[in-house]
């Protein structure tokens, strides 16, 4: 991957934050849990992918002011790379930490990201 | 050999839209009515019509099911579910979202028609960002769920204990019905 679609200064270890609306969280008998819908993840298949990345967004309750969802999710960079997916700093817009996954985004990677990633308090259903 | 002949009726909810807090589209009301049409053959290969309007408040569904599927647990909630997201605003997320469009809202509801029993599992209902549907099963090992997203194309993602497939489908979507039927058959076993 080219530094345009997946940027090596970002950690493997780093933790991203990504917004997930009311109406896209399921219960999912299966986890014995609720869960993000693969939904929450895909904004088009090829279309990059809002997330922040949290050790330089400035905190949840900052991350999720501006948006119009309710609650918010976590995942490790280095598992969304697995995927195939990439990551790169956006400055343009979404303010601190705002970063995008950059790649083709799979049902099946869009599942695996629903059913790994984890609620971030306070904002969990 | 047994003739597989139902009764065909007429359904027609109306949905009126009366705003909750913290509620996009809140459903204060549901009234429906069957109207008995004179019996025919039901074809569940080809797509049950589904109609829809929004009039002023109100979103009026009509439609022709047969009479297993009128007394179908999994209908009046699906419906309500599936219907509130015309009332979705247009901006709902954060992600620049296209609005819900009624077209998806018909095409899923004629789908579970198609593929769902009078005994199966209410899906989870959820807005896709494209203007979508997506109708979800989580159950006994299995995940399965289906898109509508346009008039034309259903996607579909189903896995189980001997892996994944997903893919994309734009005439039959009879297909789909082997995977419903993997829900009951491993919820019986």
């Amino acid at each position: 991957m080219s530094a345009f679609t997946n940027d090596s200064t970002i950690d493997d270890n780093e933790i991203i934050w990504r917004r997930i609306h009311q109406f896209q969280v399921v219960d999912d008998p299966n986890l014995n849990r609720k869960r993000p819908s693969t939904a929450g993840f895909d904004n088009g298949r090829d279309i990059p992918l809002s997330v922040y990345i949290a050790s330089e967004a400035q905190s949840p309750q900052v991350v999720m002011q501006d948006g119009k969802e309710k609650y918010l999710v976590a995942l490790i960079v280095g598992f969304v790379r697995q995927l195939g997916l990439g990551i790169i700093r956006d400055s343009s817009s979404g303010g601190l930490g705002h970063a995008l996954l950059i790649g083709k985004k799979t049902k099946g990677m869009l599942n695996s990201m629903a059913k790994t990633a984890t609620w971030v308090a306070p904002y969990v259903p | 050999m047994t003739l597989d002949v139902a009764l065909t009726w007429d359904r027609t909810f109306a949905i009126r839209n009366e705003p909750k807090p913290d509620f996009a589209g809140g459903i204060s009301s549901l009234r429906n009515s069957w109207v008995n049409i004179p019996p025919s053959p039901f074809d569940t290969v080809s797509l049950p019509e589904v109609g829809i309007s929004l009039q002023e408040n109100e979103v009026i569904v009509s439609f022709k099911t047969t009479v297993e599927i009128r007394s179908a647990k999994w209908l009046n909630q699906t419906i309500e579910e599936i219907v509130r997201l015309m009332w979705l605003p247009r901006d709902w997320n954060s992600d620049n979202p296209r609005q819900i469009e009624p077209k998806s809202i018909e095409r899923i509801l004629a789908v579970l028609l198609t593929i769902l029993d009078s005994d199966s599992t209410p899906p989870a209902v959820v807005p896709t960002t494209r203007g979508g549907v997506q109708v979800e099963w989580h159950q006994n090992g299995i995940d399965l769920e289906i898109e509508a997203f346009n008039l034309s194309k259903l996607e579909y993602y189903f896995s189980d204990s001997k892996g994944e497939q997903e893919g994309t489908i734009e005439d039959n979507p009879a297909v789909l019905k082997q995977f419903t039927g993997c829900l009951k058959t491993t919820s019986r076993s």
